[in-house]
């Protein structure tokens, strides 16, 4: 298994008079499962339109997204519902991800439904149950009736990420996942995908800006600036040892608990 | 307005006593038709003049309100009820008329938002908003070069064509720098900043809060810094005070808070930031079993 772009290009066309934009430019980018591969870069420097290249979202310009060495774009429809079920998406806003006006229990069964992972209502159920579980969201027939309003920003995130692993995905892409979550929320989320990795073998790409959150648990990073991968590697020689001067800047930002004034 | 601004300086202003001293303050907000919160309880703390004062604490720990009750930005609905005490260089807030806040507002405390979008009018070009931001009765004849002032302070640069231009046309560290500079336009005693940098990137947010930290140094303001981050507050405060549930847990100067913190709040959220920072510190996240224990023990007061 591998999920793999390669020498991938997004331009998006303008309207009338406007110019285009390169969003990302000649990126090349492999994951399998149980590898945690780190993306990072400011905003606007094409991360996020990468990621959606990765999931399928945004057909890509030129180059190429390939899954097990088939390109998306040419995969016929049954390999395209096992690629679907096989990548996976964890997004920035849990709130803009669950529609307002279904339960737990519902937001995770309908995908259940969908991929024909269990049939019948107690099925379902207990599949629904066995995700919120390994989420941590325990005992789980306490979140099942549930509103997304009725939960915390982190059980909310923990929800899409049992929508997610439900379907036992190889690889979920998560998007800026936690970069929203207060400091103890965020640790949690991120033991959780720790976990799920080690127990379960999935595979992630992890979207975002924070780079201590990477140094903690990234095994591969991928520097991003203006469109362009500008320098990869393992995560140590990244940290240790960067070599584009933006990965330097990008290290130099980092906040920390010093208590001196920003220079 | 005279170019005094520009070569400023480090010596806060003149008169004795805190600037704003907060005491008991309770503030209750309504959540539904009939259910109500308690999103601020018994919440004493005080500014003085010239001091930074930092408020940490995760979503929900009422440090937001606390900051908008003190700016005189709490809705005005009148299920919101208030208790307590704000006093404002030395007039009592809590039940003032609404005029009395009017000119606290235009005159004593400036606030910056997480979300400068929201509160930048799209259809105003920067400069016209900065101008709208110096109080009326002060003098405006110079007002021209009084904005290109106030956004070079900001840390803007080229700042007439900044000025000619339209939100929608700048980046998100440019338009934070010009909520920055509409703030310190009335040049107020006060500067409450709710979440200035969260919205930012890193490279960016170090360059605006080095913008912050320069713009408040040389204009001499107390500055409230509101944060979920507390490596942001700990870079830019003297002071902190650390929310949980609506109530200040702990204070201090903020290096003992940060070295040798004593409620247990505060040691576990310093774990999870370390956890999150550290090499070699398995990931913590607080524990529900820890939380559910300390919203028994109704928190021992602050101290």
């Amino acid at each position: 298994m591998l999920l793999e772009a390669v020498r991938a290009c997004k331009t998006f066309r303008a309207r009338r008079g406007g110019r285009s934009v390169d969003a990302v430019i000649d990126a090349s980018l492999q994951v399998r499962p149980g590898e945690f591969v780190a993306i990072v870069g400011e905003s606007g420097s094409g991360k996020s339109t990468l990621a959606r290249m990765l999931l399928g979202l945004v057909p890509v310009t030129s180059g190429s997204v390939e899954f097990d060495g088939v390109a998306l774009a040419s995969m016929d429809r049954q390999r395209w519902n096992g690629y679907r079920r096989h990548v996976q998406a964890v997004l920035q806003d849990p709130a803009g991800s669950l529609n307002p006006r279904k339960t737990v229990a519902t937001a995770v069964g309908e995908v259940v439904r969908l991929h024909r992972i269990a049939e019948g209502r107690d099925a379902v159920r207990r599949a629904v149950c066995d995700a919120l579980d390994l989420v941590g969201m325990t005992p789980p027939e306490a979140y099942l009736g549930r509103y997304p309003h009725e939960l915390s920003g982190g059980q909310r995130q923990r929800v899409l990420i049992a929508r997610a692993i439900v379907l036992e995905p190889t690889i979920i892409v998560a998007d800026e996942a936690v970069s929203a979550l207060d400091a103890s929320v965020k640790a949690g989320v991120l033991r959780l995908m720790d976990d799920l990795r080690r127990r379960l073998g999935v595979g992630y790409v992890f979207i975002t800006h924070d780079l201590p959150v990477v140094n903690k648990v990234a095994e591969h990073v991928y520097v991003m600036k203006s469109g362009e991968i500008v320098e990869h590697g393992d995560k140590d020689q990244i940290f240790d040892a960067p070599r584009h001067p933006y990965t330097m800047t990008l290290l130099a930002a980092a906040p920390t608990l010093a208590t001196g004034r920003p220079g | 307005m005279s170019s005094e601004l520009l070569t400023g300086t480090t010596e806060p202003r003149a008169g004795g006593g805190p600037l704003v001293r907060v005491t008991d303050l309770n503030v209750c907000l309504p959540t539904g038709v009939r259910s109500e919160v308690e999103a601020v309880r018994s919440v004493s703390l005080h500014v003085d003049r010239g001091e930074r004062v930092g408020v940490v604490g995760e979503s929900g720990s009422g440090k937001t309100v606390t900051g908008r009750a003190i700016a005189g930005l709490l809705p005005t609905s009148p299920r919101v009820r208030v208790r307590g005490s704000i006093v404002l260089e030395g007039r009592e807030m809590v039940g003032a008329p609404p005029q009395a806040w009017d000119a606290v507002r235009t005159r004593t405390v400036g606030m910056i938002f997480q979300d400068p979008l929201t509160y930048l009018n799209p259809v105003m070009t920067i400069g016209r908003q900065v101008a709208e931001a110096v109080p009326a009765g002060r003098d405006r004849s110079g007002q021209d070069g009084d904005v290109g002032r106030f956004l070079a302070l900001a840390g803007l640069e080229d700042v007439d064509e900044v000025a000619r231009r339209f939100p929608h046309e700048l980046s998100g560290g440019m338009r934070q720098r010009v909520l920055i500079a509409v703030a310190i336009a009335k040049t107020p005693d006060l500067l409450v900043a709710d979440e200035p940098t969260t919205a930012l990137d890193a490279t960016v947010q170090k360059r605006v809060l080095a913008t912050l930290d320069e713009t408040v140094r040389r204009l001499g303001t107390s500055l409230v810094l509101i944060s979920h981050d507390i490596a942001v507050v700990a870079g830019m405060t003297d002071r902190i005070y650390v929310m949980y549930a609506g109530r200040v847990v702990e204070s201090g100067p903020t290096a003992d808070v940060l070295d040798a913190p004593r409620h247990a709040y505060t040691r576990a959220l310093l774990r999870s930031v370390r956890s999150l920072t550290d090499d070699g510190v398995e990931l913590y996240s607080i524990p529900d079993s820890l939380r559910a224990s300390w919203a028994r023990e109704e928190v021992s007061g602050a101290p």
